[in-house]
């Protein structure tokens, strides 16, 4: 029976002790990952620092958003169409262009009017004030018409081939 | 003690009169005004606004004037003679003239053909 009691005795001391040490080992175990776990947040920490010190303005990364992709017959499909499209519109304003540019029969007209005027002018050496008024009100709705002839008086003015009566009104 | 004030009151006074008389020191004179054609037509004008007001001639005057920002005209009288050119594509000065005191310093020159080639302007301190 003695010996019976000392062998449980001896088990359960060999059991407790056995139990310590897995504590032990656990708890040192913990203390280890939580050691590892610092350290790898301080490192973290002094890149983060550095980095912000080597950018301090450095802009946030841009948001790319990629279109899906399309079928390649698909894409060329739209591009002839914006092709033909663009094509169109280039017709069209270089058609506007030429209708506004292109004088109509009655600015030809009030253009040639306005030429006699001053050829008249010139042969007389004096542009009046009611010369002026007159091709003023003749080319009124002809600014390209108007811009020739007064480009075609400053060559005669500046040629002296001619003065204005009225050194207030030189200009149509 | 109050016998020496007033004649310290005073030197003082003078004193920031002639600083301030010294602080008005500086270059001053107009842009003048003067216009010249070639015997084909071409020339130049130059001067400034104020210079042809304050001309001789009674009648001098200089005008830049804009239809939009693609058409203006230059016309000027100096000494009973008339001057004048036409641009379709006014320079920046053109516009900025408008809006410039009429002491800037300018000079324009132009084509046979009548058309405005070159405008140069100067704002300057000394101009008025």
């Amino acid at each position: 029976m003695r010996a019976v009691h000392v062998l449980l005795g001896v088990t359960t001391m060999v059991a407790i002790a056995a139990l310590a040490w897995a504590g032990v080992e656990h708890e040192r175990a913990q203390r280890g990952r939580v050691e590892a776990l610092t350290r790898s947040l301080a490192e973290a920490r002094e890149e983060l620092t550095a980095l912000r010190a080597s950018e301090p303005s450095a802009p946030p990364s841009p948001v790319v958003i990629r279109a899906p992709a399309i079928d390649a017959r698909v894409a060329d499909a739209i591009a002839s169409r914006v092709l033909a499209a663009s094509d169109a519109r280039r017709r069209g304003e270089a058609a506007i262009a030429a209708e506004s540019t292109a004088p109509t029969g009655s600015q030809l007209a009030a253009r040639a009017a306005a030429e006699r005027t001053l050829n008249q002018a010139i042969a007389r050496g004096r542009l009046t004030r009611d010369e002026i008024l007159e091709v003023r009100e003749t080319l009124a709705d002809d600014p390209l018409g108007r811009a020739e002839f007064r480009r075609q008086l400053a060559v005669a003015l500046n040629q002296r081939k001619l003065v204005p009566d009225d050194p207030r009104l030189l200009m149509p | 003690m109050m016998t020496f004030k007033a004649p310290a009151a005073v030197f003082a006074a003078l004193s920031v009169i002639a600083l301030s008389d010294a602080g008005h020191a500086g270059q001053s004179y107009s842009a003048g005004a003067s216009c010249s054609t070639t015997s084909n037509g071409s020339g130049y004008c130059s001067g400034s606004l104020s210079g042809f007001l304050a001309s001789a001639d009674a009648n001098a005057y200089a005008a830049f004037w804009n239809e939009g920002a693609t058409y203006g005209v230059f016309v000027a009288e100096l000494d009973g003679n008339y001057y004048s050119c036409t641009t379709t594509s006014p320079a920046e000065p053109w516009f900025a003239l408008s809006a410039a005191p009429p002491t800037t310093s300018f000079s324009i020159s132009w084509t046979s053909a009548g058309t405005c080639s070159v405008l140069w302007m100067e704002a300057g301190s000394q101009y008025k």
